[in-house]
């Protein structure tokens, strides 16, 4: 096991290496001098050189490149941020809270309802409940969240006065950016739940619960949903690397000063190092999210934990035949 | 005797046409979405003749009307009528789903069949450059593209269909594998077929299921995504009657006149709802072994 886990961290370095170089070639050869660019047109060509040097744009691609990872590897340094002179680290670290926190609310709520909904739609399949949650969780994937965002703000804020419109300060701020962000994956977690628990409650181990008199409570949420798991979690995994990417339209739509938003601000003004690190943390945030989904696979499933722990436990019985030959 | 071996051929291609039909024919939910397909697909090449006003010309002394008889989805700060905006709308998010997703198509059916086909480190390659594009969200991906490109219908066209090629590689690759271990492809290498021959007339053509469903899937997140980065202000710009720059333009008046999100938003949502219904029962019909 603890193999396996070494080789996919492993495995992350050259995706992020990838990544990097994509990144980079795409500001590289982006027309425009970033140096004049940051200082103005007024700029003598001498501060332009100056600058060119500060910011390590003289050299070869592979130079500039090699510097660039240098830097990132040994010091954790993205660059410095066009518009506001500060450490790309500090721009991100300082508003990943606000990234993190939003993600993590709207992965709770999803996953809560999307899997109550989606087992009430698989255990009363074909009646009214069962229409009505496969209703719902076709609207959620097709609305367009941003829209949804600005409907929430108009009736919630304008009409009611019940939250404030922007911010991600107090709770009552959180709560419709959380339901915003988390109504297209509540959708995604119903559909999923209702299509695995449907494939599971139809397998004779469910039948053998019931028939021996089990409660259908138990036997619907420890038969059945247990073994439904994991394509759900798998879902709801996604949408939480997704998320913790940076919400780009929900938190534009509410102002929260999270990485979506950074990056949007980033990319209208053209400020490369705040794109090129936020891109590479956003990779790399996804990629580790992915990871740990899959451990939490192997963790939850016992088949999967026994698949790793395999050879472990065949060496000793094949010492043990050799011993009893002996 | 060829006469016959075609004629078979052609009955063949119709029964399986028929059979997809038949079963497509059950689904109500996807018929639903077919006719809603439809309905935009027409609303996209009549928009001349549907539109009452010009979606582009200004009229400033009937700026944010309501809606009424004569406008009946209202008019924006510029006076301009919202149902035309709408229904011209239809035309770029189709163009932009359309030219999306079949962009990543073909990108997708070049790099997936000689990945799947040749297998060892050409697979190697292809597959670990796939997933490091895999590795950046879709929307930042084409955010970053579209920050170096610039904005235009074009270049959304170009961003967002880089960004579908990943998507399409692996599922190309993966149907390939499917049909690579039958054994009329050993027959066509058994009379020296060129690869390419191979992989044109016998794999993609056996693999065409699951990715006419990648393609209708792909134009629904296509255009989501699209108006996505309209909204944002990098992909289409104003004026042009895109339903995400309506939205965006339409932002800083929801106070008063909320009206004017309203209608861009449900028309992306009918659009996407549509093909998400007729997507799902595509893929149903075409392979029911992909049912859940």
């Amino acid at each position: 096991m603890l193999r396996y886990v070494g080789k996919r961290i492993l495995m992350l370095i050259p995706v992020m290496l990838g990544v990097s170089l994509i990144v980079f070639c795409m500001i590289y050869f982006t027309p425009g001098d970033p140096a004049e660019y940051m200082l103005g047109v007024d700029a003598t060509p001498e501060a332009v050189a100056a600058m060119r040097e500060q910011l390590g744009l003289n050299g070869t691609f592979l130079e500039q490149y090699i510097r660039y990872i240098g830097k990132i590897i040994t010091r954790f340094d993205f660059g410095t941020s066009y518009s506001t002179h500060r450490s790309v680290t500090t721009e991100i670290l300082d508003r990943f809270p606000n990234t993190f926190r939003l993600a993590l609310l709207s992965m709770v709520v999803s996953a809560v309802l999307g899997i109550i909904l989606g087992i009430i739609s698989a255990t009363k399949q074909y009646t009214i409940f069962d229409n009505m949650a496969s209703a719902f969780a076709l609207i959620g994937t097709s609305m367009p969240s941003f829209w949804f965002g600005l409907m929430l703000i108009i009736w919630f804020c304008l009409k009611l006065k019940w939250f404030p419109p922007s911010g991600f300060d107090t709770p009552a701020q959180w709560v419709l950016p959380t339901i915003c962000l988390g109504l297209g994956s509540t959708a995604t977690v119903t559909r999923q739940t209702r299509s695995s628990m449907l494939e599971v409650i139809r397998q004779d181990y469910i039948v053998t619960a019931r028939s021996k008199g089990q409660l259908e409570s138990v036997v619907v949420l420890k038969h059945g949903l247990k073994n439904a798991m994991m394509p759900i979690i798998t879902v709801i995994g996604n949408s939480f690397g997704v998320h913790l990417g940076g919400a780009m339209l929900t938190e534009t739509v509410f102002s929260i000063p999270g990485i979506g938003k950074m990056m949007v601000d980033a990319i209208a003004i053209k400020n490369y190092p705040v794109v090129q690190g936020g891109v590479l943390f956003i990779a790399l945030c996804s990629s580790v999210v992915n990871l740990l989904v899959d451990l939490l696979y192997a963790y939850i499933d016992p088949r999967i934990k026994a698949q790793y722990s395999k050879k472990k436990v065949k060496k000793p019985a094949a010492n043990q035949k050799t011993k009893g030959v002996a | 005797m060829p006469d016959i071996m075609e004629n078979s051929a052609e009955l063949k291609k119709q029964n399986q046409l028929l059979e997809v039909w038949k079963s497509l024919k059950k689904n109500r939910l996807a018929v639903f979405g077919l006719c809603l397909t439809i309905l935009l697909i027409l609303v996209a090449i009549f928009a001349d003749v549907i539109a009452p006003y010009d979606p582009y010309s200004n009229d400033l002394a009937n700026t944010f009307c309501y809606p009424c008889r004569a406008h009946l989805f209202g008019t924006d700060n510029m006076g301009r009528d919202q149902f035309s905006r709408v229904v011209y709308g239809a035309r770029i998010s189709l163009l932009v789903g359309i030219s999306t997703s079949l962009f990543g198509m073909i990108g997708g059916i070049i790099l997936g069949s000689i990945a799947g086909y040749y297998g060892s480190h050409t697979e190697t390659v292809i597959m670990r450059a796939m997933d490091i594009f895999m590795a950046i969200p879709g929307t930042l991906l084409a955010m970053s593209i579209m920050a170096v490109l610039g904005q235009g219908v074009g270049n959304t066209i170009l961003a967002l269909g880089i960004g579908a090629v990943p998507r399409f590689t692996r599922v190309v690759r993966s149907a390939v594998l499917g049909v690579k271990g039958n054994e009329y492809i050993e027959a066509a290498q058994a009379i020296g077929a060129s690869s390419f021959r191979i992989i044109t007339k016998y794999i993609v053509v056996n693999s065409l299921a699951p990715i006419i469903v990648q393609t209708t899937m792909n134009v629904a997140s296509a255009i989501l995504a699209a108006t996505s980065l309209s909204f944002i202000g990098l992909g289409v710009q104003p004026p042009t009657a895109e339903w995400g720059s309506m939205l965006s333009a339409a932002r800083p008046y929801i106070r008063d006149y909320g009206f004017l999100v309203l209608y861009p938003g449900l028309a992306i949502m009918a659009t996407i709802f549509g093909l998400n219904l007729f997507g799902d029962g595509l893929r149903d019909a075409l392979d029911p072994r992909l049912k859940n």
